[in-house]
């Protein structure tokens, strides 16, 4: 097996990756650094934790919300979206 | 529903090391992991065609590759990675997991129900962050996920970067990422080197950790980066955008108070920031081991010598690695040893003496390393000084979004006094991380005791199932 | 502490602080204690509920729709101008369905039965239903609407309420285990004269028992009794969703549920959606003494059942269990009084899972009666000699 570049949607936009990666290393190498706007003040949030501890990186996956963008993998095809508060 | 004469969690140092262990004693191991690939937090790594990269970003990769290989290969381990546990109990008899997992690779993940008798518990640690004012602008992060992006995903965190906070840790982050090309602008740690001077004799006889030291500094000083002494971040600061754009670092005193007049704004675009690491004992509280407050006032597990942390004549649940303290990889492997060595014991495979003959190296090992992680969490200490970073508007619970300001309303107005009263009183921990990143804080923020730190840090689902899955009997 | 009082109340959960604020306000010295602290039992694990649709007509019901009035009253009260209360109080109303054609003409039939004596009942066909509740599942043949069911946050309530009781100058001892109820006979009646705590003693002659779940200890250190003991349930708690649940919906078998007595597991859907995004799933109920391990047969129950009326829950996550303990009479009733044996031990205890709904009406009826005034309704479905003696 070789490295393989993925390529998913982030918000519309083409988004590549290099299989294995996770979410957040792909929108980090990709310059997007918000994952989600929260649920009470609607401010910003990235990557925090960086290990699926804090929850603080969750975005909507395939229209599933709640999903820690740094411990799920890219996969072909995998829309991604940033979330707002509560989501989707 | 599948079954094990051993179960081990957590693929790091001290999981992988305990499933060695037992399975060359003979015992049916399964290591359950959340990651894609062995090694844990400590030894993250991108997969084996990037092993160049791999080697690179990691002092002592060959290691972890010899640990992993013997693993994968061992016809009595079989390895289930992917397996995020959510909800945990035991009995007298023995231990049920409930995980969700994909059956087969490629699969998306179902629920899967494990048993044992004998369950070896290594959930490892994750980075304390304290909160501060701007510590949830995007950009600021722990060092752990700066690290874990590189030396996981080959990606860099940012292009100009601060580095602070306390421990040793901050070495070999700082020095994978100058490596990689990034200029970190500051590289801060809050403590003085003169701490150590008590513990000289300490560090001399781990030389082994000097040389990593010295390893990181080396690295360091070619890339022009100096470490600084004694200062913190304690704000950070957002664009229009709403992103990181500086922080403002202050020279602290040994309590962790600021020094008023010393703060200096220092661009960047990521900062990472650790004050040491915090236990996952997630599955620990579920299971209803018996649990402490360890001296840098986290809760661990409570282990007898031979990691046992509670047993009977049928089962026996061990824990080793950073579940038990945080004391590096090191201890962790002597641990998993143990540990694992232990299993073997109960479940007969080897005699008494047996275990005593292989175990001797290993106590002694084991308690080298002891003292070196006592003297680490003592040089490393984090006082509640920080306290006073924290303005009423700062956020103490990032999931709930709720203000020391609300903190301080619930104890003043509403008469809360402990981590309960407060919780259910501002929703503090409330949220999706239920705690693990502001649970130790809010019990420092407050002064609780340590019957009150371990009683919030209980979770009994672990990690978040949908209720469709979870309506889904996998047993029916 | 006070070395005297005119009532000590055991317990800061929800009765025993709208109690100590009625008494208050009737111009008592009060005293609170409570071994822990405020809303450390069972208001600590409960929903909120405040409803008048799950009861039939009888005292409890009558209890009921007096104590609904009472929580908008008592948020007017402690809540600062603020009409929840500060303790998120809203009428949001209940929708009671049924999953079957007999089913649901039972529940007409009890909804005709409770609008008889004014409680504000509406029939919900299918399309009804929907528009009220867009979510719920579409194999639902009908319902009954309760606009006068609400909800509030019981643990802020209650924390609220303790901060009134105080400034009006009563006194709370957190902390404090009562270890004794002193008795003398009186004028030939076994009399109280005070508690002893493990903080020191009060001289009272009027001890009110509000210890809910644990009041049969209380009880025994007057050397009286009662038969209250614990029918646990456990709630989900969902991760914060967008909005999906606008109401208080439950299954009608909840309200068979909760007039068993049986031991054995009972379980029916109850969804809510609450203020924090957050959705709650009960109910459970069995009697299993104070066991709180986490139970995940029932968990899958519960999250079962509460699918069938909801299936976009199915992807809704999961955050957090957790159990309760409600405080279970033989007879599903309250128990509101002076005890039986002991003159000037008053109980207000056993509310099983509705003293949340039940407190501020329970508080009015027992202050009533200290006081000797007239009470709003007849309190003897709730007297405490009704279960003779235990001992």
């Amino acid at each position: 097996m070789s490295e393989k570049v993925i390529t998913c949607t982030l918000n519309g936009v083409i988004l590549t990756a290099i299989s294995g990666q996770s979410i957040a290393a792909a929108m980090i190498s990709s310059g997007e650094r918000i994952n989600r706007t929260t649920r009470i003040d609607g401010s910003f949030r990235g990557i925090f934790c960086g290990i699926g501890a804090c929850f603080d990186c969750l975005v909507v996956v395939d229209g599933v919300s709640n999903q820690r963008a740094c411990i799920t993998e890219v996969r072909n095809g995998m829309t991604i979206q940033t979330q707002r508060g509560a989501g989707p | 529903m599948i079954r094990s004469e051993v179960i081990v969690v957590g693929a790091g140092p001290a999981g992988m090391n305990a499933a060695l262990h037992a399975a060359n004693s003979e015992c049916e191991v399964l290591l359950i992991d959340n990651g894609n690939r062995l090694g844990g937090q400590y030894w993250r790594h991108m997969p084996k065609e990037r092993d160049s990269l791999n080697y690179s970003l990691h002092y002592d990769f060959a290691k972890a590759v010899k640990l992993r290989d013997a693993v994968l290969n061992h016809d009595k381990i079989t390895v289930k990675s992917q397996a995020q546990i959510w909800s945990a109990t035991a009995n007298d008899k023995g231990v049920v997991l409930h995980a969700l997992a994909p059956r087969n690779l490629g699969d998306l993940p179902t629920e899967i129900v494990f048993e044992t008798q004998h369950l070896i518990l290594a959930t490892g640690a994750y980075d304390r962050a304290l909160p501060f004012p701007g510590w949830n602008i995007p950009g600021v992060m722990t060092p752990g996920a700066a690290q874990s992006l590189l030396k996981g995903h080959g990606v860099v965190a940012g292009k100009k970067m601060v580095i602070a906070g306390t421990g040793p840790f901050l070495l070999p982050v700082a020095s994978s990422l100058v490596e990689q090309g990034v200029e970190v602008v500051g590289l801060f740690e809050a403590h003085s080197p003169k701490r150590w001077v008590r513990h000289l004799s300490v560090l001399l006889s781990n030389l082994g950790k000097l040389f990593e030291g010295f390893h990181y500094a080396w690295i360091l000083n070619r890339h022009a980066v100096r470490m600084k002494f004694g200062y913190a971040v304690v704000e950070a600061h957002a664009s229009d955008a709403g992103i990181l754009t500086a922080v403002t670092v202050a020279r602290i005193r040994p309590d962790f108070t600021i020094l008023v007049g010393s703060e200096k704004r220092i661009e960047c675009d990521a900062a990472a920031i650790g004050w040491g690491f915090t236990p996952d004992t997630s599955l620990a509280g579920a299971l209803g081991l018996p649990q402490k407050v360890d001296v840098d006032g986290a809760v661990v597990v409570s282990v007898d010598e031979r990691q046992v942390a509670l047993a009977n004549s049928e089962m026996s649940v061990h824990a080793a690695g950073e579940v038990t303290g945080v004391g590096g990889s090191v201890l962790s492997l002597h641990e998993g040893a143990l540990a694992g060595l232990s299993c073997a014991l109960l479940r007969g495979k080897i005699t008494e003496k047996q275990y005593r003959d292989s175990t001797k190296n290993i106590y002694a090992a084991r308690l080298h390393a002891e003292k070196f992680a006592r003297v680490l969490k003592d040089v490393y200490v984090v006082p509640d000084g920080w306290r006073n970073w924290v303005t009423p508007s700062t956020l103490i619970c990032r999931c709930e979004e709720v203000s020391c300001g609300q903190v301080d309303a619930a104890v003043d107005e509403l008469g809360a006094r402990n981590s309960r009263d407060v919780k259910l009183f501002s929703r503090v921990g409330m949220g999706m991380c239920q705690g693990r990143v502001c649970g130790r804080n809010i019990a420092g923020y407050l002064g609780t005791d340590d019957a009150d730190r371990i009683r919030n840090a209980r979770r009994p689902i672990i990690a978040p199932i949908t209720l469709g899955e979870l309506a889904q009997d996998p047993l029916l | 502490m006070k070395r005297t009082a005119d009532a000590v109340i055991v317990g800061a959960g929800i009765v025993g602080v709208t109690t100590a604020l009625a008494l208050t306000n009737a111009g008592f010295k009060v005293v609170i204690v409570d071994r822990g602290s405020v809303a450390n039992g069972t208001t600590g694990s409960g929903e909120g509920n405040i409803l008048v649709s799950d009861k039939e007509p009888g005292a409890e019901l009558e209890l009921a729709m007096r104590s609904r009035d009472g929580w908008f009253e008592l948020a007017l009260d402690v809540g600062d101008l603020d009409e929840s209360g500060g303790f998120e109080l809203e009428a949001k109303g209940g929708v009671v369905v049924s999953r079957s054609e007999d089913g649901l003409l039972h529940l007409l039939k009890l909804a005709q039965e409770q609008s008889k004596v004014g409680i504000d009942t509406r029939a919900l066909s299918p399309s009804e239903l929907l528009e009220l509740e867009p979510n719920i599942s579409k194999e639902i043949p009908g319902g009954v609407w309760y606009p006068q069911d609400a909800q509030c946050q019981p643990m802020l309530a209650a924390a609220k309420i303790m901060r009134v009781f105080r400034s009006r100058g009563g006194e709370f001892h957190r902390d404090t285990a009562v270890r004794k109820i002193r008795t003398q006979a009186i004028e030939g009646d076994l009399s109280v004269t005070g508690v002893e705590t493990d903080q020191g003693d009060i001289s009272t002659p009027l001890v009110v028992n509000a210890t809910g779940t644990w009041a049969g200890d209380i009880a025994k250190m007057a050397r009286s009794s009662l038969p209250i003991a614990p029918r646990r349930g456990f709630i989900l708690v969902s991760v914060p969703a967008p909005h999906l649940i606008f109401h208080k919906v439950y299954d009608a078998d909840y309200v068979a549920n909760v007039a068993s007595g049986a031991a054995e597991l009972q379980s029916s859907a109850v969804v809510e959606g609450t203020r924090s995004g957050t959705i709650l799933i009960g109910a459970s109920r069995e009697r299993v003494g104070f066991n709180s391990d986490l139970n995940v047969a029932i968990l899958r129950q519960l999250a079962a059942q509460a699918i069938e009326l909801f299936p976009i829950l199915a992807t809704v996550q999961l955050l957090r269990a957790y159990s309760g303990f409600r405080p279970f009479a033989p007879d599903h009733l309250p128990v509101i009084g002076e005890d039986a044996t002991v003159k000037g031990l008053w109980h207000n205890v056993g509310h099983e899972g509705a003293g949340i709904g039940l407190s501020p009406a329970s508080a009015q009826l027992i202050v009533e009666m200290i006081t000797g005034q007239k009470t709003f309704m007849n309190p003897s479905a709730f007297s405490p000699g009704r279960f003779g003696n235990h001992e």
